[in-house]
């Protein structure tokens, strides 16, 4: 009897009924809004559970390693830590005082400075490609959809897209496509700041505007930073001028925020 | 080898809490080439979306950024290994 030593292949092809039923399902899950915020909320029920054991896992490891350094880098590491926190202690001072004189002639003239909630960054944008960035603070704090969301105080990073219980997902303001109205440079010139990801704005202004690099770009009211000008690109003979955009901070290192509640 | 999958589904959704998503990308081609019929990927970039994306009043990629992207990775990985075979 003839017997072949080739073997077809036992492993079918993948069901085209079931990639079908899956991709359906996914695109109920993710287009229409009313299953997505339910699956949302179910999935953010655990993951800042998840995020904050992956961060204390994370720190335990570092603490563990810090034992087989030097003693000699130890020191000189502490007592270079030692001078930044006191330097930083007299830079709170002076923010504290700023803030109770600002909060004083806001009163006066009749308006009121909202509270401000500090939240801890859980998930950054530097990791995945969406410029979003999730805190752990939410309605239990009274955070709203719309929120501000500052760091350092006046540098505003993003909005509060998507809320629940005790986490919220920012979107941040340079995310691409995102439009932002702001006021560039000493003349407040108005321009809407286009996001370009991850800290980046561009802006369009008419030719001979009086904009500099390093000029400061604020959001409507004055009070906020949006970011700061990197560069100026001027073109002979066109009518608008490119201006590039970048926050005062590096996006991808925040670990706290804060979020001024209307 | 399902108990070896379900090790590997565990790592990946470890992944996308944790990693860049650059190696995610690396952990799902990874696992659609070596399992047979690796749909747990779709999931995965379901799971993605709903993690990090934000939904809006207007269609983004980027609110469908992961599922679109292993959609792709599937059926181009799948293609791929039919000729190979």
């Amino acid at each position: 009897m003839k017997t072949t030593f080739l073997h077809a292949s036992t492993k079918t092809k993948p069901s085209l009924f079931v990639l079908v039923g899956i991709i359906l399902v996914g695109g109920a899950m993710l287009f229409f809004s009313n299953v997505r915020s339910f699956f949302s909320s179910a999935v953010y029920s655990v993951a800042p559970f998840v995020w904050k054991t992956g961060n204390n896992v994370g720190q335990t490891f570092q603490s563990f390693f810090v034992g087989f350094r030097s003693k000699q880098l130890l020191l000189y590491e502490n007592e270079s830590l030692k001078r930044q926190v006191d330097l930083m202690k007299v830079q709170v001072l002076n923010r504290d005082l700023l803030a109770q004189k600002i909060i004083e002639l806001e009163a006066t003239r009749g308006e009121v400075v909202g509270k401000r909630v500090r939240g801890e960054v859980l998930s950054g944008p530097g990791l995945m490609p969406y410029d979003t960035l999730s805190i752990d603070v939410g309605t239990n704090l009274g955070i709203k959809v719309g929120d501000v969301v500052a760091y350092t105080g006046a540098g505003v990073i993003g909005e509060i897209a998507e809320v629940y219980s005790s986490s919220s997902k920012v979107k941040l303001f340079s995310s691409p496509g995102k439009e932002t109205n702001s006021l560039i440079g000493s003349h407040k010139i108005p321009a809407k700041s286009r996001g370009r990801g991850m800290g980046n704005f561009e802006a369009t202004v008419p030719s001979g505007s009086p904009i500099a690099v390093d000029d400061m770009v604020l959001l409507p009211g004055g009070k906020l930073i949006l970011g700061k000008v990197g560069e100026v690109e001027e073109k002979p003979g066109e009518p608008f001028v490119r201006v590039l955009i970048r926050t005062t901070f590096n996006i991808s290192e925040i670990s706290e925020v804060e979020v001024l509640i209307k | 080898m399902m108990v070896k999958r379900i090790v590997f589904d565990f790592f990946l959704i470890c992944a996308i809490f944790y990693l860049p998503w650059w190696l995610v990308a690396v952990i799902a081609v990874f696992g659609i080439f070596y399992f047979h019929s690796y749909y747990e990927v779709l999931v995965a970039g379901i799971l993605l979306d709903i993690l990090y994306s934000v939904s809006g009043n207007e269609f983004s990629v980027f609110s469908v950024l992961g599922f679109l992207t292993a959609i792709i990775l599937f059926v181009a990985i799948e293609r791929i290994k039919c000729e190979l075979r």
